[in-house]
């Protein structure tokens, strides 16, 4: 290692005020520190929040897209009552310590042909959270 | 080489450089989440569009059933979730076969989050009439017959000894018989008649009440002649299932005539075809306007129709003679039709050892002879008559054709995202 490469380590350290110079270092690196920390905290924080979130959501939209499938198996005629788009079919579970609402709306568009809205409605963070799947359903012949 | 000694303050070194590989990490852990949770968010929309885009073939085939015309494009929101545009198209397809791409938006096709497209190959399959044989004015059926579904007249149905009269399949043409003709001896049976527990004989002609028993003068004549089944009697009959045939001839034939949905050879004189040749029906209708004749040992290939629209001068307007298959010796997949012309003796003539999957209809007489299989149909708007060892199982057609009323069924042959 050449000389130059010593420089910056000399001069800290072989300085006359090494003693003092060690307290603010001391000061500024748990200053940066804890700056730093509380930045990622933060972050995690954040992140945590946000991942809990998609998790949620992931097993709202798997809930709803399993009724969708029920239902796309299902004859034409045992599909909701047509002709009063409530609320037809609601149920719950519970997963990951939340409870999800799913709500399945039919609509009659024509006699051969149905609107089907799935909603899930969770609790999140105090706030209600909620997805929506749509599709048609048509009478086969 | 330079030996450092003094080891003052490495250990801040150190831990800055060990907190700049942490921070590094955490920074990369954070931005990952950020993906994890963008990506996921990406797939929630685009799973919706999906859903969105399979509606749009939903109702791509719920008009295609109203309207087999029906192309498109339509744009369509479904609620608030999003919107699709759906097209149709026969390009490249084969007759009754429709492509529905139908391309879903979240949440709108102005400004979409996410797209995707779907497409479907959808069949409507023609309707079938409900019996295995129909005619107008009467059927007489000699005897060793087989016929699986029913017989529907207007006129006399004459039955020769031993004919069976069997279900085709569940639910489908069941084996039974009705004439709506109200003269006497409306269902002719001569001897030994089989039928199947829970079938009927229904004819419009004097009741057994008024006339005193099974007599020459009823509707139904020598009952005692029916070997199994115990199939219900009943003469005088009032009900639906013996209201008149609404038409003699069951394709339409202007729709068939549609050279956008049919591929047509024409053939504009009397065509004798010599035997043993071969005729590929190459999935089209072949119309003869003036006859033809099938002489022995033609193998038809592929499936198609043979229509004969007019002509005279000829026995028949449609001869089938001896020895006619399909490929191996099996099934022809063909429909047999004359709509027109005079003939001396009948419109359509079927000879010894033919095997038929198909529909096949004649405007006044229909005549299919001995050892004859047919999977299909037969109806006319005249009589039909049916000779010895004759089998006739009703059933879908080899190659479809339009059939006046509803469709009979719709199958979805793929379905794919592109």
């Amino acid at each position: 290692m050449s000389k130059s490469n010593n420089f910056f380590l000399k001069n800290i350290y072989t300085g006359r005020s090494s003693k003092a110079f060690t307290y603010i270092e001391l000061a500024i690196a748990l200053a940066i520190i804890a700056l730093i920390v509380l930045g990622f905290t933060q972050l995690f924080l954040r992140s945590a929040v946000s991942i809990t979130g998609m998790r949620f959501q992931t097993i709202a939209y798997n809930f709803a897209a399993d009724k969708m499938e029920e239902i796309r198996n299902e004859s034409f005629g045992g599909i909701g009552n047509p002709w009063y788009p409530n609320i037809w079919e609601t149920d719950a579970q519970t997963q990951s310590g939340n409870t999800f609402t799913r709500n399945v709306r039919v609509s009659g568009l024509e006699s051969s042909l149905k609107r089907v809205d799935i909603e899930v409605i969770w609790t999140e963070e105090g706030q209600n959270r909620s997805i929506q799947i749509s599709s048609l359903v048509c009478d086969k012949w | 080489m330079v030996i450092i000694k003094n080891e003052n303050g490495v250990a801040l070194v150190l831990t800055l450089a060990l907190l700049a590989v942490l921070s590094v990490l955490a920074v990369a852990m954070v931005f990952l989440g950020r993906y994890e949770t963008r990506f996921l968010v990406k797939e929630r929309l685009s799973d919706s569009a999906l859903y969105i885009a399979d509606g749009g073939v939903e109702y791509g085939i719920n008009e295609l059933q109203k309207d087999t015309n029906y192309r498109g494009p339509t744009t369509y929101f479904v609620g608030n979730a999003g919107q699709f545009i759906v097209r149709v198209s026969t390009q490249g397809q084969p007759a009754n076969y429709y492509v529905i791409t139908s391309t879903g938006y979240v949440p709108n096709a102005t400004n979409p989050r996410e797209t995707r497209i779907v497409t479907s190959v959808v069949n409507i399959v023609p309707g079938t009439p409900t019996y295995a044989i129909g005619a107008k004015d009467g059927i007489t059926v000699a005897s060793n017959i087989t016929i699986k579904g029913d017989l529907r007249s207007d006129g006399q149905i004459a039955l020769g000894s031993n004919v069976f009269v069997e279900p085709s399949s569940p639910g489908a043409s069941d084996g039974s018989i009705y004439t709506s003709t109200g003269m006497a001896k409306g269902v002719y049976i001569t001897g030994n008649l089989y039928m199947q527990p829970g079938r009927e004989i229904r004819s419009r002609g004097p009741t057994n009440a008024s006339k005193g028993g099974d007599t020459a003068e009823t509707g139904i004549y020598q009952e005692s002649k029916i070997k199994s089944g115990n199939p219900l009697i009943v003469e005088g009959d009032t009900s639906a299932d013996t209201n008149p045939m609404p038409s003699y001839c069951s394709v339409d034939l202007a729709e068939l005539d549609d050279p956008t949905k049919y591929d047509k050879v024409v053939y504009d004189s009397y065509m004798n075809y010599e035997s043993n040749e071969t005729f590929d029906l190459a999935g089209k209708v072949h119309k003869f306007t003036q006859g033809v004749r099938f002489s022995s040992n033609i193998t038809f290939t592929g499936a198609g129709t043979i229509w004969v629209s007019g002509g005279s001068g000829h026995s028949y307007g449609l001869e089938l003679c001896s020895n006619v298959f399909g490929p191996d010796g099996g099934y022809a997949s063909v429909n047999l039709i004359v709509s027109g012309g005079t003939w001396n003796l009948a419109d359509i003539m079927i000879n010894s050892n033919v095997k038929i999957n198909g529909l096949i209809s004649g405007t006044t007489q229909v005549n299919a002879n001995s050892n004859v299989a047919i999977n299909g149909v037969i109806e006319s708007g005249g009589t039909v008559n049916v000779n010895s060892n004759v089998t006739i199982q009703w059933g879908q057609l080899g190659f479809q054709i339009p059939i006046t009323g509803s469709p009979a069924a719709t199958v979805v042959r793929s379905w794919r995202e592109l």
